[in-house]
């Protein structure tokens, strides 16, 4: 009994979603559904804080920051070290302190577009500047901790980035003989959905009115049909009203003209893969300045990113680390870290929510006078709503800065993507 | 993903056009950018023009007439135009039915929203009467 309740739910359902389906949006149902029959069927932009952030979220630096305007907040360790190691200043987790840290990054070109009073997204100024995309600003504050930075008071972060290798913007070079090659694609495509919908409007008149044989553009019964039965309103009624046998020719051509549109859907997501997976490579210096008596981190770096697969990308830094300390020796030293990101769901739209995202990233840091530091991390990227995201992170590190105990914590971030997100309230 | 459309007004499926009283269709499409990727065709000549056929491609706003040259004009041709969109999210398309003496009315006009992969087609046949 139970059973039936449902089906005759979801039947109504689909006849009430039937009703709104104008013959365009039925006839790409069905194009879909074939297609998903025959086959059973942008990552990647830095939103968090950078990596010199003991803060943040991201334990390893992306080599693209945002297009436009992105903030990051690194809330707080949720879990203040989860291993309860407490330092001799009383600060937990590699941050201490109990505040936060926030920063905000923007293109150069986002700054010409504001200047310009332009949308970021007008085709003409996109592709005028697309060399202004490269370059990328970075402020914020840092939280300190008095056993690692030798203050409390928080230190001002500044951040500048260049993309030397640009293989994941639409005017790369790259990218563009990807798109050319897509053009003649989509005018086949066009002109094979056309035909189909001509042919299928024709044989629905014929089927709907069987004194007829075939079509006449001269006839008043065939244009007084082609104007009162495809809208919205009407079309679901003609559906309806369709035999069966008819029904079935039309789902005849349509599968014996699949091929077209399953060809044009293979070619759209390779290129689609192709730029997403395009080989990114940048360099940054990063400076987190504290008071008169706390210590300058400066980290010089360069970073590589290089999609696996789709929904597979590979980051890589290696950096120039100096700790400009004012009361004892300064550290100098190295670092090199990697990060696989993964993308679990797909983008839902262009300016819609980003993937969920898992990500597995370790960092090897060596600085004179201190021992090696050897970090783990784990993180989840929930997309709240298109241009927020929620990270989740699990990080551990064999010791902790200066403290040569282990640590680890779980902490909390929001990012926002001020331009995706505008776009999504408009 | 389907796309999504939003409908300001609804495509008729069907538009009259009196052709010998200097009606004609004017047709926009609005790209929130960065890069559209279109193509305009029809069932009797195919593809008519692409966005590429426009000098000022990439812009924010395309914008075109059918049948005020009389070698346009084709008793019941269904008109299409297919949108990508890879690089362009959002478009708005508007048709208009315009005569020679400057009256204007909206037959359709519908916006689309669409992921990466997505792919969408709006037809209406021309009824010359």
């Amino acid at each position: 009994m139970k059973t039936r309740i449902i089906l005759a739910l979801l039947g109504f359902l689909s006849l009430a979603s039937a009703h709104a389906q104008s013959f365009d949006e039925w006839f790409e149902s069905r194009i879909q559904a074939h297609i998903n029959g025959r086959n059973g069927n942008g990552m990647d932009k830095q939103r968090e804080s950078p990596a010199t952030d003991p803060r943040s979220t991201s334990l390893v630096d992306q080599s693209s920051a945002t297009d436009f305007i992105s903030v990051a907040a690194n809330v707080i360790p949720v879990t203040p070290g989860l291993s309860q190691i407490t330092g001799s200043t009383g600060g937990t987790g590699s941050g201490g302190g109990a505040a936060g840290s926030t920063s905000a990054t923007a293109s150069f070109y986002a700054l010409l577009a504001a200047l310009n009073k332009m949308s970021p997204t007008d085709p003409q100024f996109y592709a005028e500047h697309a060399n202004a995309r490269r370059t990328s600003f970075t402020l914020g504050t840092v939280t300190s901790a008095p056993a690692v930075d030798n203050t409390d008071k928080p230190g001002t972060l500044y951040g500048a980035k260049l993309l030397v290798l640009n293989g994941r913007d639409i005017y790369s070079s790259s990218s563009r003989h990807y798109l050319q090659t897509l053009q003649p694609e989509i005018a086949k495509v066009g002109t094979q959905s056309v035909q189909l919908k001509d042919q299928i409007q024709k044989d629905m008149f014929i089927a709907l009115n069987p004194g007829k044989t075939k079509t006449d553009v001269n006839d008043p019964d065939f244009q007084q049909f082609s104007l009162t039965s495809f809208s919205a309103t009407n079309f679901p009624g003609v559906l309806a009203s369709l035999p069966s046998d008819a029904r079935d020719r039309i789902e005849n051509q349509i599968e014996n003209s699949i091929s077209t549109f399953a060809e044009f859907t293979n070619m759209v997501n390779n290129v689609y893969d192709q730029i997403s997976q395009g080989m990114q490579l940048s360099i940054a210096y990063t400076a987190v300045v504290r008071d008169a008596v706390g210590n300058n981190d400066h980290r010089a770096e360069l970073i590589f990113d290089y999609g696996l697969s789709p929904q597979i990308n590979w980051t890589v830094n290696a950096s120039a680390d100096y700790i400009d300390r004012k009361t004892t020796l300064d550290s100098k030293g190295g670092r090199i870290a990697t990060s696989f990101q993964g993308n679990l769901t797909s983008p839902n739209s262009g300016w819609g929510k980003t993937p969920l995202r898992l990500s597995f990233s370790g960092e090897a840091k060596w600085l004179t006078g201190q021992k090696p530091q050897y970090t783990f991390q784990s993180q989840l990227s929930i997309p709240l709503s298109p241009g927020i995201d929620l990270p989740i992170v699990y990080r551990y590190a064999n010791r902790n800065a200066q403290i040569d105990q282990t640590s680890s914590e779980a902490r909390l971030g929001l990012s926002v993507d001020i331009s995706r997100l505008t776009q999504a309230l408009k | 993903m389907a796309v999504t459309r939003t409908n300001t007004v609804q495509n008729p499926g069907g538009v009259k056009v009196k052709t010998s009283s200097g009606q004609f269709l004017h047709f926009r499409l609005d790209a929130a950018g960065p890069k559209p990727l279109f193509s305009f065709e029809s069932n009797v000549k195919g593809v008519l023009f692409q966005n590429t056929d426009f000098p000022n491609d990439p812009t924010s706003s395309y914008e075109w007439d059918h049948l005020k040259n009389p070698s346009d004009i084709q008793q019941l041709e269904l008109l299409e135009l297919a949108l990508t969109f890879l690089t362009n999210a959002k478009y708005t398309y508007t048709v208009e039915l315009r005569d020679s003496v400057g009256t204007n009315t909206t037959v359709l006009q519908i916006s689309y929203d669409g992921a990466p992969t997505d792919f969408a087609a709006e037809s209406f046949r021309v009824v010359i009467v």
